[in-house]
């Protein structure tokens, strides 16, 4: 298990240097200079040539590269043009406030989701089935910025229940959360039913039955593991998503996280700040992506099972070259 | 004919003409399990009623899209403007009309784009699988490890607003899932017992990738491109609405409701009926998806 | 078919339909038939002739809808799981008291042991949870239980916390055979259990279920298309066409005096190493469709022996010896 791990996370290098290619590549595509950006127009050309320079602007791709990687490795995310200040202090300033509006959010949305799902999959065909397929297709389809509008009139604007925009206090994070909550729990309500819907038609939940097991008994100690199985493969994804949806959602409601750091660079068109703040999250998504497959494992005994045998292939491979 | 009858044996020979049996084809049982399915009509006729309104915009806008009425401008629905006008007293109605074209066409580039990448991508490391197929997906793993909407932002934000530049960024964040999506299709249909007893009786690689793979493979397809049509006008729109998208005045939906958003509170109409049009376009798609994957599978009768 | 006292299991006119939206599919078309204690009954016939849709309409485990039961009474171990109800209707028993007899007086063993396992629990852990539902004993005692019931069917006690999947075919059988027994059920239904196993297993597999039948002397129901199994396991036997009991009688009246058009026909196609016979004698046709069964003898498209007199109505089931019941016109 510890070796899986162990490879798991040694895997995360080299997706790491991939992502680093593609935000380096990226800035290397960028039409414009980028000396445009920091120094104020009325700049001398011996003034600009001194920060490309000092920028390492004038070094061949490659070296670029390299350093670029180095610093970032030393926590080096370079400087904000907007703020001159470190980036990835900056970012981790923000991190908070977005793992609270995303983790609270999907926290809610698995929890509703799975209750949901599993009750529409019981009762299928029933009202309360159609509503939630109903509300789930909705949610669905409903972009994060029509959505956070919507729920900005409704709860701020008309009902003055909670500010609309900006920090203020804990009330702020509600609708953000409520926001990430309602897409990631559209998305487990689908996955949810349908895959126990699949459940409760196998075998072994007849066999379940043949022992005279009782129904309630049969969905908490037979069918729910068993569905959850591809429930928690898409957690993973999910929580990419909703990283991404941040950026929108904190956006609109003006949440100082890290997604609202990026939207902001955007429009300043300040590029350590984006690709700081990509290469952060993408880090973040990167790690809880091992944990969700290291659960998965736990979850699911086949994989635990060809993961061991892995490990143990490895080993005996190991002791052949060895001995040979 | 039967050992006995019951209520229910009449009835089924009542509706059927007499016979006992129905019996269908494959591709028919298909298409009866689709037409049944009411969810998925009902997208099926919002998609075609929007390509109606995209085709003929011209002659169904009341107004040119461009044209500003400073007279007119903030006002609220009526009879002459159907969804009231904006700030520079622009007709929402026509805008939203001429909309169609850019959410419809520019959905269906950015599906091509991604399927002429992505997919392909896909289908090669499927069929061909070993070294090639390793190579493509660790590729896609790298990919996959920023969250697509945040791949599409610094894309546009490296390369600019603009039409190639959206398709662009749309179809490389789609990259990662549409290849594994094609992969995983071909895979299914290439281990598959019929493909393995066509290749036993000496069919040809060529014909066996056209004739047997790509059509069974074409269900699963067809479903995952209604799909992504859905999702990339939702990028679009998410785009624009950051500021990332296109540039004004083009009456793309997310932009009109990005140019609204600052008069939400007192003018909620110029938010409202681009925000409604976004969110019918992508339901629609998104029906039509479900409808379509209940139809082509037979287990879930 | 005379009652007597020891009779556990006891079948009478039942009728079975699907209703499905290509038509309603006449799966069980009055079936009678009684076991008493200790006995073995074979139910014999092709695939789609209803013997499976017995099994489950006596396990109650039936899915509604399609399933649809248009008559029949059924009585397992002194209790009436289907009994006529008002209005011509038969009402089931409830679902309550059919959950405490399921495991505990009437088992079944399912025809493919590679799904039939939860693939997220210890095998150990499924043998116990029916030791546990039916017994009042602690869970300690329950996974002692089911560690002996292990032995029982052959498989290392040590093995209790693995899953199915590091189990074989042949194995994962006899898991499913310890939790049809672990509760020493007054009736045991197996349906098809060999099917899916490989010839050495089936064997060792039939004797097992054998010795373990008579040890319990439980009433057991073989369900299988192999006539061999049967030979070899039952004490009676019924061949069942189109949902529909064709012949019933004890092993010696099918074997060696068998009457029914297609129980000569089954007959004729098991080869046979002490006749020289070049070729064997399929039955000819297909399977009648019990989506558009005739209103006359069921097996009338494929009989050899047809005449006219059969086209005009359905035939019952004749006793014409004691013990030996036939469902043709030509045999009196």
């Amino acid at each position: 298990m510890i070796r899986f791990i162990v490879r798991r996370v040694l895997l995360m290098i080299p997706i790491m240097l991939g992502v680093m290619i593609i935000i380096f590549a990226l800035r290397a595509v960028t039409p414009g200079d980028p000396v445009d950006q920091i120094l104020p127009t009325t700049a001398t050309e011996e003034e600009r040539e001194a920060k490309r320079e000092e920028l390492g602007l004038n070094d061949p791709l490659p070296v670029q590269f390299v350093n670029y990687v180095g610093d970032v490795l030393r926590g080096d995310f370079g400087e904000s043009y907007t703020t001159h200040q470190n980036v990835l202090d900056e970012i981790l300033q923000r991190f908070p406030y977005t793992l609270i509006v995303c983790f609270g959010g999907v926290v809610i949305g698995v929890i509703l989701g799975v209750s949901l799902g599993v009750y529409s999959a019981l009762h299928q065909y029933s009202w309360v089935d159609s509503v939630t397929l109903v509300g789930s297709m909705f949610f669905a389809a409903c972009p994060g910025f029509v959505l956070a509008l919507v729920l900005i009139s409704i709860f701020s604007v008309q009902l003055h229940l909670v500010p609309a925009v900006g920090l203020q206090g804990w009330t702020s994070f509600i609708l953000p959360m409520i926001c990430i909550a309602l897409a990631s729990l559209s998305n487990y309500t689908r996955i949810t039913r349908s895959s126990f819907l699949e459940v409760i038609r196998q075998d072994y939940i007849r066999t379940a039955r043949a022992k005279g097991q009782t129904e309630n008994k049969i969905i908490t100690k037979h069918a729910l593991r068993n569905a959850f199985i591809p429930i928690a493969s898409n957690i993973g994804v999910q929580i990419g998503n909703q990283l991404g949806g941040a950026l929108i959602v904190e956006t609109v409601f003006g949440l100082p996280g890290i997604g609202k750091y990026i939207g902001d660079a955007i429009t300043a068109r300040n590029f350590p700040a984006i690709q700081g703040g990509v290469l952060f999250l993408a880090i973040v998504f990167t790690i809880i992506n091992i944990l969700v497959d290291i659960s998965f494992v736990y979850i699911n005994p086949r994989l635990r099972d060809s993961v061991l045998k892995n490990s143990r292939k490895i080993k005996i491979k190991q002791r052949m070259q060895k001995a040979a | 004919m039967s050992k006995r009858s019951t209520p229910a044996i009449e009835k089924f020979k009542k509706k059927n003409g007499g016979k006992v049996i129905k019996v269908y084809s494959p591709g028919k049982d298909a298409w009866r399990r689709f037409t049944r399915n009411k969810t998925a009509i009902i997208g099926l006729c919002i998609i075609l009623a929007l390509v109606v309104v995209a085709i003929f915009a011209n002659a169904l806008a009341p107004f040119d899209y461009q044209h500003q009425d400073y007279a007119a401008a903030y006002s609220l629905p009526s009879a002459e403007h159907l969804f009231g006008t904006d700030n520079y007293g622009r007709d929402i109605l026509s805008r939203i009309i001429y909309g169609a074209r850019y959410s419809l066409l520019l959905g269906l580039i950015c599906v091509i784009c991604s399927f002429l990448t992505g997919g392909m991508l896909g289908i090669i490391a499927g069929y061909f699988g070993g070294m090639v197929d390793e190579v493509i997906m660790r590729i896609m793993d790298v990919f996959q490890a920023i969250p697509q909407i945040l791949m599409a932002i610094s894309i546009t934000a490296a390369l600019g607003n603009g039409v190639p530049q959206m398709v662009a960024a749309i179809s490389i964040s789609t990259l990662p899932t549409v290849s594994r999506n094609c992969r995983e299709a071909i895979l299914n249909v290439k281990n598959a017992d019929y493909v393995e007893s066509s290749r036993a009786i000496g069919v040809g690689q060529w014909k066996m990738i056209f004739k047997h793979m790509i059509p069974n493979a074409v269900g699963v397809m067809v479903i995952f491109v209604v799909g992504l049509m859905g999702f990339s006008i939702n990028m679009m729109a998410s785009l624009s609405y950051l500021g990332v998208g296109l540039n004004p005045p083009t009456p793309e939906w997310g932009l009109i409701l990005s140019e609204g958003k600052g008069f939400f509170t007192a003018y909620p109409h110029m938010v409202i009926f681009p925000a409604c049009m976004i969110l019918l376009t992508i339901l629609a798609f998104n029906m039509l998806g479900d409808g379509l994957r209940d139809a082509f599978d037979p287990r879930l009768k | 078919m005379n009652q007597e006292n020891n009779t556990v299991v006891s079948v009478k006119d039942l009728v079975v339909h699907y209703e499905t939206e290509e038509g309603i599919v006449e799966a069980v078309n009055g079936v009678s038939f009684d076991i008493k204690k200790g006995e073995v009954l074979g139910l014999v016939g092709e695939t789609g002739a209803g013997k499976t849709t017995i099994a489950l309409s006596m396990m109650n485990l039936l899915p509604f809808p399609p399933t649809n039961i248009i008559e029949g009474e059924i009585e397992i171990c002194g209790e009436k799981i289907l009994y006529p109800g008002k209005e011509g209707k038969p009402e089931m028993i409830s679902a309550k008291k059919m959950q405490k007899m399921r495991g505990n007086n009437i088992s079944m063993i399912f025809q493919d042991p590679m799904t039939a396992l939860n693939p997220t629990r210890y095998v150990g852990d499924q043998i116990a949870e029916v030791i546990q539902l039916h017994t009042k004993c602690s869970k300690k005692e329950a996974v002692e239980k089911a560690c002996e019931m292990m032995e029982v069917v052959g498989i290392l006690p040590e093995r209790y916390k693995e899953y199915p999947h590091q189990f074989s075919g042949g194995m994962k059988q006899r898991i499913i055979i310890a939790i049809a027994l672990a509760c020493e059920p007054d009736v045991l239904i197996a349906d098809e259990p060999t099917t899916a196993l490989d010839v050495t297993i089936q064997a060792q597999v039939l004797k097992m279920m054998k010795d373990l039948q008579q040890k319990k002397d439980m009433a057991m129901i073989m369900i299988t298309h192999d006539l061999g199994i049967v030979a070899e396991t039952c004490d009676k036997c019924a061949i069942v066409y189109a949902g529909e009991i064709v012949e019933y009688g004890t092993l010696e009246h099918i074997f060696d005096n068998p009457k029914h058009p297609y129980t000569l026909g089954l007959m004729g196609a098991i080869p046979s190493l002490d006749k020289d016979v070049r070729r064997l004698s399929p039955v000819s046709g297909l399977v009648a469709d019990p989506m558009d069964l005739p209103p006359y003898c069921s097996f009338y498209d494929r009989c050899d022996k047809r005449c006219d007199a059969c086209k005009q109505g359905d035939p019952k089931l004749v006793e014409i010896e004691p013990g030996h019941f036939v469902h043709c016109f030509q045999c009196k």
